[in-house]
């Protein structure tokens, strides 16, 4: 198949060539005399043999100008010669990571190779082109092997390499994504990599996997009017548990029994500062995770020396450290957010909640991606038109366009030396001379 | 007017025609008819003068020099002879050179001009060898250039130095200087006959029956004998509107025609009293002036 990626360029080349044919069927040639003293003895005869004559080198030296100028205009225009299929082939990205559902997964990827040709690309953290049986062969190891979470920039980048090598033999070249999409599997780059892919994305949403949970749960002994307590029940829904361990959050220091109950595996419990209602909030500053900061005013209270740091405060202290607690952990908090205003409630405090209620030793947000931002991963980029996108990386390594060029030279070398040599002045005037 | 003393003079030297002179040196260039210059040169006079060289014997009359008397003759026959002798005088040569634009082609290699040059300059130095006067009349559009005959030394080099200065261009008339006072007995007319050669010839004729020496020299260029064969259209450098296809179909009949009307040219200046050569310019100068002394 033959496609030109300025296409723009052979149009004009095609309105001058028109030009060029125009002019030469208007223009009336006036032969440029040789001067010669004794001209007056040569015969006035009507010079039909010479109109003629010269007709015939006319039209040839019309046909080079055409033929070079179109050689010329197909080379800027930047053609390739492509053999393709009228069939379509599918690239799927399938998350192979720690939160991805093996059963929901393969479902998917097997739906779509049945459809069309297909190239599987897995990932996680890194991502690799299996075929289907050695797919299958991962996704039987148990989801706890499974320990890095999928990224999809990663992703991204290796399956729109990967797209846009195959669409000049295909027809139509999708591609798709299987995996649940958290928020913490994208990042920051992930956007700018789907611009790369000029055509709509498919996302096939699977449920995230069961990580070993028996029943995902938020336990908040947090009164409604406490400003925690408003911030987790907005945060963490009840209704929507995926991708979130089992929670208690607690003010003040945890009993024995909450520790008793935080020591089984994926729970995590959490500790705020005890309320007092005589105090008041004696912290302008921000609070940092890696997930994002809030501003606000907070009440600062001490944190254990010891644990992982999971927060900073602006300054550099730690806000709340991680400590493990059997085969779960607890947190503990060195910060309140005021119940005055509504930091609280914002979409930072949100996060912060959500970081806080990550399952043990992760600070991924396993939260869904929101259908926005969603809708914002799938639409195509504005302003690339899928043939001349593709068409100019493929051009990009086209020998075509030299050989073109140099073509187009040789037909304008060709046409000056039939236009230079003696006997080729243009033709008379039609009717003969004086 | 521009005159060759006041003229700036172009650049023109006598050393591109170093060669050609040492050719010609030695060579004579006598006339065709008796000389009737009172000064003695190299030239038969028509007068009869006292020299040694017995030329005729004539009966004596009165008034007569005695001392011309043969004597012995008188003894002998009882009759009074006087003793003739040939006299001989030089012959003014002046050079009438056609600068009209027609002279200028072709443009490239050795042009009808350049011939004109190395012809008259050659001619001049042979003439001027011999002892006779030398000058030249260039008619050009801005005036004319002219070098009265002289004989002194550096007229060669000044003639040169006259022609230098000129570039054909135009269409001047030669026939309006025939019918001058020129102070020459010998015309020397150089050019392509393309102008006013009939008015150049009556003129020519004129000079002949007064008595006096005209030679003709018809210069042509190679290409004028052979142009090219390729097809194309060919113009008069002196007229914008002769314009003509010189193609295959054609180019036989130029040559049909040039070649008649050379034939004719040569006949009716023979016929007039002239001598006439015909130069081609890419020539070699020193063959053409061996050509041109033999007329």
């Amino acid at each position: 198949m033959f496609t030109l990626a300025v296409p723009g360029f052979f149009v004009a080349t095609l309105v001058a060539a028109a030009v060029v044919v125009g002019l030469h069927l208007l223009a009336r040639h006036e032969r440029r005399a040789e001067p010669l003293p004794t001209a007056r003895f040569v015969p006035n005869d009507m010079a039909s043999s010479v109109v003629r004559i010269d007709r015939l080198r006319d039209l040839a030296l019309l046909l080079l100008r055409i033929a070079a100028l179109l050689l010329i205009g197909l080379a800027t225009a930047r053609p390739t010669w492509v053999r393709r299929t009228t069939e379509t082939m599918r690239v799927i990205l399938v998350d192979r990571g720690a939160l991805a559902s093996s059963n929901a997964a393969m479902d998917s990827v097997l739906a779509l190779t049945r459809e069309a040709q297909s190239s599987i690309i897995a990932f996680d953290s890194v991502p690799r082109i299996v075929t289907l049986a050695a797919l299958g062969q991962e996704f039987r190891d148990p989801p706890a092997s499974r320990a890095v979470d999928g990224a999809i920039s990663a992703a991204l980048v290796a399956g729109v390499r990967e797209a846009l090598a195959l669409l000049p033999r295909y027809a139509r070249v999708e591609l798709h994504i299987v995996s649940p999409v958290t928020r913490g599997a994208g990042d920051a780059a992930t956007l700018a990599i789907r611009r790369q892919w000029p055509d709509s994305l498919f996302v096939h949403r699977t449920s995230p996997a069961d990580v070993g949970m028996s029943s995902p749960s938020v336990d908040l002994e947090i009164d409604v009017d406490d400003p925690i307590g408003a911030a987790a029940r907005l945060a963490l829904p009840l209704g929507n548990t995926s991708g979130i361990a089992s929670v208690r959050m607690r003010r003040g220091l945890p009993s024995s029994a909450d520790s008793a109950w935080g020591r089984t595996s994926g729970r995590v419990l959490v500790s705020w500062p005890a309320r007092d209602s005589s105090s008041t909030p004696d912290t302008l500053a921000a609070v940092a995770t890696t997930q994002g900061a809030m501003v606000g005013f907070f009440t600062r209270s001490r944190t254990p020396e010891s644990g992982e740091a999971i927060a900073w405060w602006s300054d550099g202290e730690v806000a709340a450290r991680e400590l493990p607690n059997g085969d779960g952990c607890i947190r503990m908090v060195g910060f309140s957010p005021s119940a005055m205003g509504d930091g609280a409630l914002s979409p930072g405090m949100q996060r912060m909640m959500r970081r806080l209620a990550a399952r043990c030793g992760s600070d991924v947000d396993t939260s869904l991606l929101p259908s926005h931002e969603l809708a914002a991963l799938v639409a195509p980029p504005a302003g690339i038109t899928p043939p001349a996108a593709v068409a100019r990386r493929a051009a990009a390594r086209s020998w075509l366009s030299v050989w073109l060029l140099v073509a187009g030279l040789l037909m304008l070398l060709a046409e000056w030396y039939l236009r230079a040599r003696p006997e080729n002045a243009p033709g008379l005037p039609v009717g003969g001379v004086r | 007017m521009p005159n060759a003393h006041d003229a700036p003079g172009g650049p023109m030297t006598l050393a591109p025609y170093g060669a050609l002179l040492d050719t010609v040196r030695g060579l004579t260039w006598p006339s065709r008819r008796r000389a009737s210059g009172v000064l003695p040169g190299a030239h038969e006079s028509r007068r009869r003068g006292t020299s040694p060289e017995l030329s005729e014997y004539r009966a004596y009359r009165q008034g007569d020099d005695p001392k011309q008397l043969d004597w012995k003759l008188l003894a002998r026959t009882d009759r009074a002879f006087i003793r003739l002798a040939e006299e001989r005088s030089i012959l003014s040569t002046l050079f009438l050179l056609d600068a009209s634009a027609s002279m200028a082609f072709p443009a490239r290699g050795t042009s009808k001009w350049d011939a004109t040059c190395a012809l008259a300059i050659s001619l001049s130095a042979v003439a001027h060898g011999d002892g006779d006067p030398v000058g030249l009349v260039v008619p050009t559009e801005r005036g004319e250039v002219e070098i009265s005959p002289r004989t002194r030394r550096g007229t060669v080099h000044e003639l040169a130095r006259a022609l230098g200065s000129v570039t054909p261009h135009g269409s001047p008339m030669l026939a309006p200087i025939l019918g001058r006072n020129l102070r020459a007995r010998r015309i020397a007319i150089i050019s392509d006959f393309l102008g006013d050669e009939a008015a150049i010839r009556r003129g020519a004729q004129t000079l002949v029956s007064q008595g006096g020496d005209v030679c003709a020299i018809h210069v042509v260029a190679r290409e004028e004998l052979q142009p090219a064969t390729s097809t194309g259209m060919i113009v008069d450098p002196e007229r914008a509107d002769l314009r003509r296809p010189l193609t295959p179909g054609t180019r036989a009949g130029y040559l049909a025609h040039f070649a008649a009307w050379r034939e004719e040219l040569a006949r009716a200046w023979r016929l007039c009293g002239a001598a006439f050569t015909e130069v081609v310019a890419d020539e070699d100068p020193a063959r053409a002036v061996r050509r041109i002394l033999a007329a």
